[in-house]
């Protein structure tokens, strides 16, 4: 479980002390109802595609992941510290895209983004913005309008 | 933090956190909490029903815009029954090792009574998470092994720096081992947790021995990014404190 209390007491203080920076405003933007929602997948997992250049240290740039290269994934993410293993079994369980896509054909959301985008959560966040641009102009283009962000 | 960015940019977006802390002190517009363990951000492997209740809950902070929300879904993951009982055995019945630790023979020896089960779970699922490091099972033990003797070959893949390419066949013999161990329930019909799934890794097969061994050798270089490599990205906090057989 990731309650603090029930991890390691390195792992536990290691995530105690991270610092998230200083709390700034929080933005708001809004859409349709639900049901008429286009949803993308944004991952800090670092999976890339096989083959695909993997995540190195420091890493603040992005990889695309197209929603039919999903069974292709893999974890490059530099941290040992997080669970593979759920992953290996089952890729909804950290990146739902199956599940995104059952949503859509019950009509609970409108449908799913042609696009996806992953990160290597083990860099600092404030480093990404420009990424994080570069990838709000591509999910307009999609016409994204629901942005799930998955972390691991 | 990255959901700020793209809010700002005008995209609605809700997160899943996996550290309420973290999500106190970010405050994005829409969080969901939620009780799982690191690297499970929807709970449970295999449970497409309960993935669905946390993406619904997720999903459905979007039409609200009283931002900051943090939310807490209500439930655990569901618990494998092995957690309450005699617990998981690996189905398999791996070779005796031979002493002294011979890396390349005894690891080898071990995948080829996997590979069987590798493939069962490969055919299973469709997938597999190993090959990151571009290698086959075989081309990655004899490379982790060059190095683990405290040998230096080069890299094999092109434009790789070896850091990534150590720590990504690291990864792909644990994604093997643990894809083949969790091809079928374990001996006494339970599926494997996490824990037990690392538990047997390291403490019970000479794939495990092999990374243990490796990270030795890599923290006795001169070179501080091999140094980094052994100290940080082999072995996990909870299993650093075994060591190697010889």
């Amino acid at each position: 479980m990731a309650r603090l209390e029930d991890l390691s007491e390195t792992m536990a203080g290691h995530l105690r002390d991270l610092d998230c920076g200083p709390p700034g405003e929080t933005p708001v933007a809004s859409g349709p109802a639900l049901d008429q929602r286009r949803a993308a997948l944004i991952s800090t997992a670092g999976l890339t595609r096989r083959g695909d250049r993997p995540f190195g240290m420091g890493a603040v740039d992005y990889r695309v992941v197209p929603t039919d290269a999903a069974d292709d994934l893999v974890i490059t993410h530099l941290s040992t510290n997080f669970d593979r293993t759920g992953f290996q079994q089952d890729m909804n369980v950290m990146f739902p895209l199956q599940r995104l896509q059952q949503m859509a054909n019950a009509g609970e959301i409108g449908s799913v983004a042609e696009f996806h985008y992953t990160f290597m959560g083990a860099s600092d966040p404030a480093t990404m913005k420009e990424s994080a641009d570069q990838i709000a102009g591509l999910l307009k283009q999609d016409k994204v309008d629901a942005v799930l962000l998955v972390p691991v | 933090m990255l959901a700020h960015y793209f809010e700002a940019a005008g995209l609605p977006t809700v997160c899943i956190s996996l550290v309420r802390l973290h999500s106190e002190k970010i405050k994005s517009p829409r969080t969901l909490w939620v009780p799982f363990e690191l690297g499970r951000p929807l709970g449970a492997p295999g449970d497409a029903t309960f993935q669905h209740r946390v993406l619904s809950q997720a999903l459905g902070l979007l039409e609200r815009s009283d931002v900051p929300i943090l939310k807490d879904f209500p439930e655990d993951a569901p618990v494998s029954s092995s957690a309450e009982e005699e617990g998981w055995a690996c189905p398999i019945n791996l070779p005796a090792p031979t002493k002294p630790f011979d890396a390349d023979a005894d690891v080898l020896d071990e995948i080829e009574f996997l590979q069987s089960w590798h493939d069962l779970a490969v055919q299973k699922r469709g997938r597999t998470a190993t090959d990151s490091a571009q290698l086959t099972i075989e081309e990655t033990v004899r490379f982790v092994a060059a190095w683990a003797r405290g040998e230096h070959p080069e890299s094999p893949v092109e434009g790789m720096s070896i850091v990534d390419q150590l720590r990504l066949c690291s990864e792909d013999l644990k994604a093997f081992y643990a894809e083949a161990a969790t091809a079928q329930p374990g001996k006494n019909g339970l599926e494997a947790d996490s824990s037990e799934i690392a538990n047997w890794f390291w403490s019970e097969t000479r794939g495990g021995n092999l990374l243990l061994t490796l990270a030795e050798t890599c923290r006795q270089s001169d070179d501080n990014m091999i140094t980094a490599l052994g100290n940080f990205l082999l072995v996990p906090y909870d299993q650093n404190h075994r060591e190697s057989l010889k």
